[in-house]
């Protein structure tokens, strides 16, 4: 085989036989305890991946060594036919690194905050079960499902939570209806009455009934209200009326109720009412359908949905959520002109805290959260949600369950809202460079190259330290340089040390595996003269600067290591 | 003898030119953490680092000239030789330097200044564990707009103060009648090499370096020791019929001698050593023991290797 070929095969097979160990060292310390079984086999491959990048220098420098040092032939000869293979070798694990590296890294954290998310409800699970709090293992179980539908542990607790809620279904006793007490409004309850009386002169007495039943409730003493309520509801009797009339006017208060609620500019409410409706067999009434669609485009512009937040918080994590919204010029402050407010932004501080949050459709979902808002006098704002979205600079704090909309997640505002509704908050936040600058926070590997020098350079603006992204981007930087280098210093061991006498056994290539081990506490020493290079750069030339100087300080060094290289000849002919 | 002297001549520049590198890299390792950011306190470091360094150089440099001897003198003997005569004159130079009165009073020993507290930067969040703090500013004995969220209390977290009482000396400031650290973690130091705790011993420049008040015999013992040990691990360089492999695996047993070395530098060991000395009623202290012991050890393989050699009837075959 031509040399350069010969070169190429080895330095390949020696990468994959060490992609092949480091998986099956992944196969051999996975644990279903720290990562879910169903991400088994996706794990093990990500995590030889990830170690394989680790060493990824080393290999190219060993595999260089081997296929150079198991070559006939004249060290500058078998240098300058390995020279083509060296580059290409070293720009194509350098690109692989580099693109695949985040992907991998992402993908490991991912799954790991799922596996963990998964431990979390199993066993919320099993201590709600065990409290009684069905409600609660059912959600929790529900989480568990969406991100392994087929652990096997899942069976277990499904058949014990299932049983629990046929036996507590069982045991249900019918209960009383709530009684509501309604606020003492006479201002109300006469507009509510007028409407019954414009009503009743119709003959709709369905309606009338409502209304006066409605002023009468809001203000007992209202005997007009009563005593139109008592006549429409025998007129309707009068009329022929059935039993069933009684379930029709019940039905037709409850549209009444929703579309009250609906024109009061309170959709969630509205939607839980239709929702209902619809739930009770009145799906196929038009005006339970087109006020459901009404009251759910309108939910979807006031709040959202706890689905699409457990679908998003069950994914990739980024946990201790904390930042600054940035701060916005003012167009006054901008044109240079006075300002008309009180407070110039700048001056205000607004701070965003909470448990996680996870990146969804361009969205982002938080939990246990908390908002600041902080001026020279003082506190303005401060507000805390169970669940909060941010989208297109708001951040939404009421919450509904699509299926069961009486549940709602609401705010508590401690101090404030400074101004708008009390349902959300307007802050000048692309969540998409948020999620950017909190994800490079905690995991700075997992983002793509240009991600995270985007975020970088966003950091500051949320108050986030960039120290340890530029130090991550150094890292990076650094990759095709020791690729670089150790392929040519690979080669010029090899070339060095090769055998000269007599054709090279076969058997000898055994030796691999432990020259790799041998290689070990070298790659070690070397790793750490890396870290001390991009932490000197750092110290020399904080922020992205200090990238020119630790590609100034390993230019050096792969030029030393190509001059040692291209001097093998000599020490070769001395030697020969 | 031309090239015998030859790879001693060479050896000595590749263990100036080791020495200088390993100076540079133990000098920019202890000073990369401290507050001076010009590059003075390195240089400073680095020549304090060059008078502990000289074992770890010499080490090295007896390595290389592993593949020298073999290359340039086919004779075992002369290698062997020509292995301790380098180790002898590199350990030399190491002990010399050190406890020359004239290289005492040029390079002093740096005094460490790690513990200058710095407070984290106004506008940046840092999170030490899992308390994220954030201050707007620092004013006299106050921390403007200072907020505080530990993550691993229960909801609700979020804590601040306007003007909350800070404490430079503790580097604390009091939000809501709780203290937050806002002290600046300081970067990991980098140790090129593990750090000998690993072992209940230390390595073996390090454990020269601090025998500077011991007789000068006891450190000619400890170093005289481990050269001869280092020299018996020669036959590594020829342990197969692949020159590649060799180098590969002298490099481990190099790397292995000096943990074996540092492991029975504990104390343990040594009061293990200093028991059996009585014993046999020998007049010597555990170093020194361990000095003898390594010395016969590497003496032995030496002497093995010579034998495997003069009754193969050859030298290299690299």
């Amino acid at each position: 085989m031509p040399s350069g070929k010969r070169t190429f095969g080895v330095a390949i097979l020696v990468a994959i036989l060490a992609y092949a160990c480091f998986f099956v060292a992944a196969a051999a310390g996975f644990s279903a305890n720290e990562v879910v079984p169903a991400f088994a086999l996706k794990w093990e491959a990500a995590k030889a991946l990830q170690g394989f990048f680790g060493v990824l220098s080393g290999l190219v420098f060993l595999g260089l060594a081997v296929a150079l040092g198991s070559s006939k032939g004249k060290a500058d000869e078998l240098i300058q036919a390995a020279i083509l293979p060296m580059v290409l070798l070293s720009s194509f694990f350098a690109a692989f690194s580099l693109l695949v590296g985040p992907q991998i890294e992402a993908s490991l954290a991912g799954m790991q905050s799922a596996s963990s998310a998964f431990g979390n409800s199993l066993s919320s699970t099993r201590a709600a079960l065990e409290a009684g709090d069905l409600q609660r293992a059912r959600a929790e179980f529900t989480a568990c499902r969406a991100i392994s539908p087929r652990d096997g542990r899942l069976s277990e607790v499904e058949e014990r939570l299932t049983a629990a809620e046929l036996k507590a279904k069982r045991e249900a006793l019918p209960q009383p209806p709530r009684e509501i007490t309604p606020p003492n409004d006479p201002a109300a309850a006469k507009d509510y009455y007028l409407k019954a009386l414009a009503f009743a002169d119709k003959g709709d007495y369905f309606s009338a009934n409502w209304y006066a039943s409605t002023a009468a409730r809001l203000d007992p003493s209202y005997t007009d209200a009563r005593r139109l309520a008592a006549k429409s509801w025998e007129e309707l009797h009068a009329r022929g009326a059935d039993p069933s009339d009684r379930v029709r006017a019940d039905f037709y208060a409850r549209k009444l109720e929703g579309y009250g609620l609906l024109s009061s500019n309170d959709p969630v409410g509205a939607y839980r009412v239709f929702k209902e409706l619809a739930d009770e067999k009145h799906a196929d009434d038009p005006d339970v359908r087109r006020y459901l669609a009404e009251s759910l485009a309108g939910t979807e512009k006031a709040a959202f949905f706890k689905e699409e937040a457990d679908e998003a918080l069950a994914d990739f994590l980024v946990p201790d959520i904390f930042f600054r919204v940035p701060v916005a010029q003012a167009p006054e402050e901008r044109r240079g002109g006075a300002a008309a407010r009180t407070e110039k932004p700048a001056e205000v501080l607004r701070i965003v805290a909470a448990k996680d949050a996870a990146w969804s459709g361009g969205a982002l979902y938080m939990r246990e959260f908390e908002y600041l808002e902080a001026g020279s006098r003082g506190v303005r704002a401060l507000v805390r949600s169970p669940f909060a979205k941010l989208v297109d600079g708001k951040i939404f704090l009421v919450c509904v369950e699509r299926d069961k909309p009486a549940n709602v997640f609401k705010p508590t505002w401690n101090v404030g809202p400074v101004s708008g509704p009390a349902s959300l908050i307007e802050v000048p936040v692309v969540p998409e460079a948020a999620y950017r600058a909190l994800a490079s926070r905690v995991a700075p590997s997992s983002l793509p190259a240009l991600e995270l020098w985007k975020a970088i350079g966003d950091a500051r603006a949320y108050g986030i330290d960039s120290g340890p992204l530029v130090e991550d981007l150094l890292k990076r930087s650094s990759v095709p340089f020791a690729l670089f280098t150790a392929a040519a210093l690979g080669g010029l061991v090899g070339s060095r040390f090769r055998r000269r006498k007599g054709d090279f056994p076969k058997g000898l290539y055994a030796l691999v595996p432990l020259m790799a081990a041998a290689l070990i506490p070298v790659f070690l020493v070397v790793d750490r003269i890396d870290a001390l290079i991009s932490a000197w750069s750092i110290k020399l030339l904080p922020g992205m600067s200090s990238l020119v100087v630790s590609a100034g300080i390993r230019t050096l060094v792969l030029f030393l290591a190509v001059l040692l290289m291209a001097g093998a000849r000599d020490l070769d002919g001395e030697s020969d | 003898m031309k090239s015998w002297l030859g790879v001693i001549g060479r050896a000595c520049l590749e263990f100036v030119i080791l020495l200088i590198l390993l100076s540079f890299a133990a000098g920019a390792s202890s000073s990369v953490g401290l507050p001076d950011d010009s590059l003075r306190p390195m240089y400073i470091y680095a020549a304090w680092a060059a008078l502990g360094m000289t074992p770890l150089a010499a080490l090295l440099t007896i390595f290389l000239a592993f593949f020298s001897f073999e290359l340039r003198q086919r004779s075992r003997v002369m290698g062997w030789l020509g292995l301790f005569a380098l180790g002898a004159l590199l350990f030399s130079v190491g002990i010399g330097m050190r406890r020359a009165p004239v290289v005492r009073d040029v390079i002093a020993q740096p005094k460490l200044s790690f513990s200058a507290l710095r407070l984290i930067p106004p506008g940046v969040a840092i999170q030490n564990e899992r308390t994220a703090v954030w201050v707007g500013g620092y004013n006299g004995s106050e921390a403007s707009d200072a907020v505080a969220v530990d993550f691993g209390s229960d909801y609700p977290r979020l804590a601040y103060s306007p003007r909350a009482p800070l404490s430079w000396k503790a580097g604390e400031v009091e939000i809501q009648g709780r203290s937050y650290s806002v002290a600046r973690a300081e970067p990991p130091r980098i140790h090129l090499v593990p750090e000998s705790s690993v072992f209940a011993g230390s390595w073996i420049w390090d454990r020269l370096s601090s025998m500077d008040d011991e007789p000068v015999y006891v450190v000619f013992a400890a170093a005289g020791g481990f050269l001869l040990l280092a020299i018996g691990f020669r036959f590594l360089c020829r342990i197969t019929g692949w020159p590649l492999a060799n180098v590969f695996l002298a490099a481990a047993g190099m790397a292995g001698l000096s943990a074996l070395d540092a492991a029975l530098s504990g104390p343990g060991p040594l009061a293990a050593l200093d028991l059996l000395a009585k014993g046999f009623g020998v007049p010597l202290s555990g170093p020194v023991l361990l000095a003898a012991v390594e010395g016969v050890v590497g003496l032995l393989l030496g002497l093995i290797d010579i034998a495997a050699g003069v009754r193969a009837g050859r030298g290299s075959d690299a």
